[in-house]
């Protein structure tokens, strides 16, 4: 019961928001350690040292912010702490995992494509630039986009087209060049 | 006997040969479409077409140099408004509203809107160009240290404006984004921030973040999304709008000229740039409101004021590229760079003995913008098309597009990397409300503001009454503070009703 009202009432703070607060708070945290440490941390932290501060404060403002939602609706036990329809059938959950990750996947397409960011960055130098492009484009819209395969290799191919011609050809950028050449 | 400058110009526009003429349409052309591609920016196209000038008469490589350059900026909107990916970094700000007007089926208004605005603003800033010259050189050489500080300052009081849901998380995203813009070399020659990483020496490289920030976050929002359109909403093609979004701009024209004087004031100093000026103006936008609606929710002075500002900065920033010999940017150091291929020495001297030099390409300017006018208009339309084809198709394209206008820039893969971490960054902002507007704000500012404080604390001894006994430092320094309490005073009593 005791569990069902904290986890009630941790869903009316954003737990979200205050992990990401707490990781950009120690990320300005090790910058101004960084800094510190530096020679002639005077003239470094002339700046930095008050930016710090106000990073500091807005993130304990917000951390805070968030705390007190949570301890208000703590506070407030009457509300859906004894609903019935809330308790948790453990046997379902297991057979609906498998479900969930691929409705989690489904619901959440960015996740996929920042994936398959990477890998395209990864491959970038090695493959050079019109390959990785065009396996990059191809194989996001055809996980993604669900389209026929016709339909992607057409759109990958003149996608990577207008972008060559674009930038190497007319603005004369020079694109990578992986293990082909080109 | 010293010519008129009217009469000057006039001779110039009599002498206009056809080749002048036609290497200037060469400039705007490939200006409106550089500009337009993410990551390409005047800088790239001028350094592009520079080569072709080596055997070209002044008039004409100058009058081409300066078309390209105005027609960059020109051309940066419409990826903003269509795609919300700015095309250069003084299109930032019009992505705002410019994106939000497009996904209410008002994209082609917004188009027309941009391109008037541009138009109009860069006039208006080679008119004071032309008449104001040698005065605002010599204004520009009164500034040092403190006041750049003071710019630097106004700069960062807009995060105060831009914050409009959560003004402390907006003043974390701004502030975070100031301590960013400090990474890299110090002015006392330390290395901070860097992990060992070459590429960072320079510092973040603030157009693959803007990249991240605006082009990748918005894709992979947009992944989810069935269409760039909002429920219900279509976009379909219309010159007609696109006319009428002139005429929406020409209503008004106070705003038009006022932030055209922000921008060309802005564009003066050297470093400050279009970057800037395009948000000091989106700031203004409000003041020209009765009834200011929220930020970026669709409202025409939030492309008016921008792109009229960013062009303008253009005008501002040749003032200190021919008067003074001063390169505010790398667009102003190619255009050095071609007046020295030619035997001319800008500075000073110029404006004396050799201002008929570049007079005829002042000249150019002016119709390049029209040009630019006429073919932006014509571009726009047949390329907004783009925001009809489905979201799971443009989210991966914006992504391929924003990674090589990333590597574009300088030719490191490192910057692409940066584009997908700040992309990474800015989803999970947008997810958890702070404002990525404002930490792109201090990413700009972030380095200016604190190598001018450090030169004022070494020029003056660490006293920093200086700010204040400086009568520049002081006018701009008070409208700051008086512009961030505004800000904090109206968004209180918009909370309190």
């Amino acid at each position: 019961m005791k569990t069902n009202q904290f986890k009630k009432a941790a869903s009316y703070c954003n737990i979200g928001l205050i992990i990401f607060t707490l990781a950009l708070l120690g990320a300005a945290m090790a910058y101004f350690i960084e800094v510190s440490g530096l020679p002639q941390a005077e003239s470094n932290l002339l700046f930095i040292k008050p930016c710090y501060y106000v990073v500091m404060l807005c993130s304990i403002l917000i951390i805070a912010k968030e705390i007190r939602k949570f301890w208000a609706a703590l506070k407030n036990k009457t509300t859906k702490a004894d609903d019935p329809a809330e308790e948790i059938d453990d046997a379902v959950t297991v057979s609906k995992k498998t479900d969930t990750i691929k409705q989690f996947l489904d619901e959440h397409k960015e996740i996929v494509l920042i994936v398959f960011s990477f890998l395209y960055l990864g491959i970038l130098k090695t493959l050079g630039y019109v390959f990785s492009t065009f396996f990059f484009l191809s194989a996001v819209l055809y996980l993604i986009g669900a389209f026929n395969k016709k339909l992607v290799i057409i759109v990958s191919a003149l996608t990577v087209l207008i972008l060559y011609v674009a930038f190497g050809v007319c603005l004369r950028v020079s694109l990578p060049k992986g293990i082909l050449g080109f | 006997m010293k010519t008129s400058l009217w009469t000057l110009v006039m001779e110039a526009l009599f002498t206009l040969n056809l080749q002048a003429f036609l290497w200037m349409f060469v400039g705007t052309v490939l200006g409106v479409f550089g500009g337009f591609l993410p990551g390409v920016n005047a800088t790239m196209v001028l350094v592009i077409l520079l080569p072709l000038t080596y055997s070209m008469p002044l008039e004409s490589a100058l009058g081409m140099l300066l078309a390209a350059y105005g027609a960059a900026i020109f051309g940066g909107s419409g990826s903003a408004i269509l795609l919300n990916t700015p095309g250069t970094g003084g299109s930032a700000a019009t992505a705002l509203d410019g994106f939000a007007l497009t996904k209410k089926g008002k994209g082609n208004q917004a188009l027309g809107i941009a391109s008037m605005s541009s138009f109009l603003g860069g006039f208006i800033s080679v008119v004071i160009l032309l008449l104001l010259m040698r005065p605002l050189a010599r204004f520009a050489l009164r500034f040092g240290p403190p006041e750049y500080f003071a710019v630097s300052i106004f700069g960062v009081s807009i995060i105060a404006s831009v914050t409009d849901n959560d003004t402390i998380k907006g003043i974390m995203a701004g502030v975070l984004g100031l301590l960013l813009g400090t990474v890299g070399m110090s002015l006392t020659g330390q290395l901070r921030g860097t992990m060992g990483n070459l590429f960072l020496t320079g510092g973040i490289n603030t157009v693959p973040a803007m990249m991240g920030l605006f082009a990748l976050t918005s894709a992979f929002n947009l992944i989810n999304e069935k269409s760039v359109m909002n429920e219900g909403v279509q976009h379909k093609r219309n010159f007609k709008e696109e006319l009428e979004g002139c005429l929406i701009t020409l209503k008004h024209l106070p705003l038009v000229i006022w932030t055209a004087i922000i921008g060309t004031v802005i564009g003066i100093l050297p470093g400050a740039g279009a970057s800037i000026a395009c948000w000091a103006a989106y700031k203004e936008s409000f003041r020209f409101t009765k009834n200011p609606p929220k930020l970026g929710t669709g409202h025409y002075q939030g492309v008016i004021a921008p792109e009229s500002a960013n062009n303008a900065a253009q005008g501002g920033a040749l003032i200190t590229t021919f008067a003074l010999g001063i390169p505010g940017s790398g667009a102003s150091a190619v255009l050095l760079s071609a007046l020295l291929l030619h035997g001319v020495t800008a500075g000073p001297q110029l404006l004396v003995q050799g201002i008929d030099l570049i007079i005829q390409p002042i000249v150019l300017l002016v119709i390049s913008f029209f040009v630019c006018l006429v073919i932006g208009l014509i571009f726009e339309y047949v390329v907004s098309g783009v925001v009809n084809i489905p979201t799971k198709i443009i989210a991966p394209v914006i992504i391929a597009l924003g990674m090589t206008g990333s590597y574009a820039f300088r030719g490191a893969i490192f910057d692409c990397f940066t584009a997908l971490v700040f992309g990474i960054l800015g989803y999970i902002m947008s997810k958890t409300g702070y404002s990525r507007v404002a930490m792109v704000l201090g990413l700009i500012l972030g380095k200016m503001t604190e190598q001018e404080l450090v030169r004022t604390s070494i020029r003056f001894g660490g006293d920093f009454s200086v700010f204040f006994t400086r009568p520049i430092s002081c006018v701009i320094l008070v409208v700051s503070i008086l512009s961030i309490l505004y800000s904090l005073v109206m968004k209180l009593r918009t909370s309190k009703n």
